[in-house]
């Protein structure tokens, strides 16, 4: 890696933190930072301040927005080279989907919940990793190059008619809860929770990191990749499998968040190159950014006669549908 | 020192496409593979790379077996260029041809490449194929015989011994046609390289090769120098009775249509 690509990368671990930690005095109520800051590193929770209290509740959502940026940007930029198509994101191979018909099934069915407050995200996971499974067996089973994300294009279809069977059936209280899933969320209760989508990211992580410069080969040509010693296939499913579970991952916890896979990487190949090894740190990073930056329009946004938060699944696809846009019109 | 098959047979899911072939390409040595569609060329080159596994027999590269090398004593010994070259995204010359570099450089640690080698080697690749003006322009913004050539650059970077090109010269008119093929004569006697070309065109290979194999439904039905190889016989038993030799001016053997 070059030096470029080492400052830009540090420049963004260094940006991100400081809009993290700057992103914990804003929302409804503003706080003091420094002092809360201070209180919550050094007193009890008992001793805290209410501005301490706000602080408490707010780093555990921008954890979770910072981790789950990451991980759906970098799953976006694995899925555009491996589905050889820069229209895939993480969701392409209807993981989204699956997972949000593994939470709906338990939704509407109490009963599942087995697991408390975690059957949802346990459900989601599961159905997802199946839904990843099913695709991978498929499109190896096919003849055809675009047999992956036929199979996933399909799969995406299948769950989605779940999706929408299990909402039909529902009445209007689950309903509600099913939309909330769908338009995603980063509210995380505590430090666990927010903690929780961690294994399958680093999971997923500990496949991609070795395999960046086998990515660069991917993304230009595979039998030239074959003759350089790729093991394309076995390469192919291990990243596939890793994109799934950083998606997967993330899903089971906030729901379907789009745009950032999609958006994040075209916005990062900008400035990196097509280099993986600069590219997918630096994705890591520009996602978790700009979802704690989503995630701060919603929590300080107030629609007109409520004063609540707007899902950050629509700022997502407010602020990066013009910006992609934008993009593709500078490309052109 | 050569690149050697010895009974290769392989195929595709269960189905045998080529037959006990056995191959010798030495280094500083042009070898040209004819045959029709279908019968087994760009199987038999994608087979000796590595991009095809074997289903028998065995493949030999300066005396080791090309199984057992590692992923970086492949790059350095074979580069493949397939026929058909398809980027995902919109790849600049210099990063095209960096990834040949790279592979083919000894990487430290976390696989960080010796970046101060890579240049040099892009430069020395593009070179090589007289390209080093394209340096900054886009792959997709080429001709087709500039982005062939840029292709060609990007297996040389990787400083094979052992080139094995499938139609280097599909979709490339008469001049480029022709100009690669002097630039692949020039490669193989400046650096010695062992060159395979699949290729359609039996006059260039009766211009360049030193040696043709000719294929036809996975056998070799004929092979030697292109005198030898390319005569009525063959031809017809190869792609039919409907081409005729003809003699031309400088002695060499030309083929045309009935």
């Amino acid at each position: 890696m070059n030096r470029g690509s080492l400052n830009l990368i540090a420049g963004l671990g260094v940006i991100s933190l400081l809009i993290a930690f700057f992103a914990t005095c804003f929302g409804t109520i503003s706080i003091h930072q420094m002092e809360a800051w201070r209180q919550w590193l050094s007193l009890p929770s008992s001793q805290w301040d209410q501005q301490t209290h706000i602080l408490a509740l707010r780093l555990p959502r921008i954890v979770l927005a910072w981790l789950a940026g990451g991980a759906l940007a970098t799953a976006g930029a694995v899925m555009q080279t491996l589905l050889r198509n820069s229209l895939a994101t993480p969701f392409t191979l209807g993981i989204a989907s699956a997972g949000s018909f593994g939470a709906f099934l338990v939704l509407a069915m109490p009963g599942l919940a087995i697991f408390g407050s975690m059957s949802a995200p346990l459900y989601s996971l599961l159905t997802s990793l199946l839904c990843l499974l099913l695709v991978l067996k498929i499109s190896s089973r096919s003849n055809r190059a675009d047999g992956l994300l036929l199979a996933g294009i399909t799969l995406n279809f299948l769950f989605g008619a779940g999706v929408m069977l299990v909402r039909y059936l529902a009445d209007p209280f689950q309903l509600a809860s099913m939309e909330r899933w769908m338009l995603g969320s980063v509210n995380a209760v505590n430090i666990n929770t927010a903690l929780a989508p961690l294994p399958w990211i680093a999971l997923g992580l500990a496949f991609i990191l070795p395999r960046l410069s086998a990515l660069d080969q991917l993304a230009f040509d595979e039998e030239i990749a074959a003759a350089r010693g790729v093991p394309v296939k076995r390469y192919k499913t291990q990243l596939l499998l890793a994109a799934g579970l950083l998606t997967a991952g993330v899903v089971a916890y906030t729901g379907p968040i789009g745009f950032v896979g999609l958006l994040v990487p075209h916005a990062v190949r900008w400035f990196t190159g097509l280099r993986h090894g600069a590219l997918i740190p630096a994705c890591f990073f520009s996602g978790g950014i700009f979802m704690i930056l989503a995630d701060l329009v919603a929590r300080t946004s107030e629609i007109a006669g409520r004063n609540s938060e707007l899902p950050i699944g629509i700022v997502t696809a407010i602020v990066g549908g013009p910006f992609f846009l934008l993009l593709l019109m500078r490309k052109n | 020192m050569a690149l050697k098959s010895t009974a290769l047979i392989a195929g595709y899911r269960g189905r045998e496409v080529l037959h006990r072939i056995d191959l010798v390409l030495e280094q500083g040595q042009f070898v040209c593979l004819l045959g029709p569609n279908g019968s087994g060329k760009s199987t038999l080159v994608r087979t000796l790379c590595g991009v095809l596994p074997l289903s028998s027999g065995q493949v030999q590269v300066d005396g080791a077996n090309f199984a057992a090398l590692t992923a970086l004593e492949r790059v350095r010994k074979i580069g493949f260029l397939p026929q058909e070259v398809s980027p995902s995204f919109s790849f600049s010359v210099r990063d095209a041809v960096a990834l040949g570099a790279r592979c083919a450089i000894t990487p430290r640690w976390l696989g960080k490449a010796h970046e101060e080698k890579i240049e040099p080697a892009i430069r020395l690749a593009l070179a090589s194929v007289q390209a080093e003006d394209l340096i900054e322009r886009q792959l997709d913004h080429l001709s087709g015989g500039e982005r062939r050539r840029v292709l060609l650059a990007s297996v040389l970077a990787q400083a094979p011994k052992y080139l094995l090109l499938d139609e280097p010269t599909a979709m490339l008119d008469l001049e480029h046609q022709v100009a690669l093929f002097n630039r692949l004569d020039e490669l193989r006697h400046q650096q010695s390289i062992g060159v395979l070309v699949v290729t359609h065109d039996l006059n260039l290979a009766a211009r360049w090769a030193d040696h043709i194999l000719l294929l036809k439904d996975g056998h070799i039905v004929a092979a030697g120098p292109p005198k030898e190889v390319i005569n009525q016989q063959h031809l017809q038993s190869a792609f039919g009775p409907h081409f005729e030799l003809v003699t031309l001016s400088n002695g060499q053997t030309g083929v045309i249509p009935k």
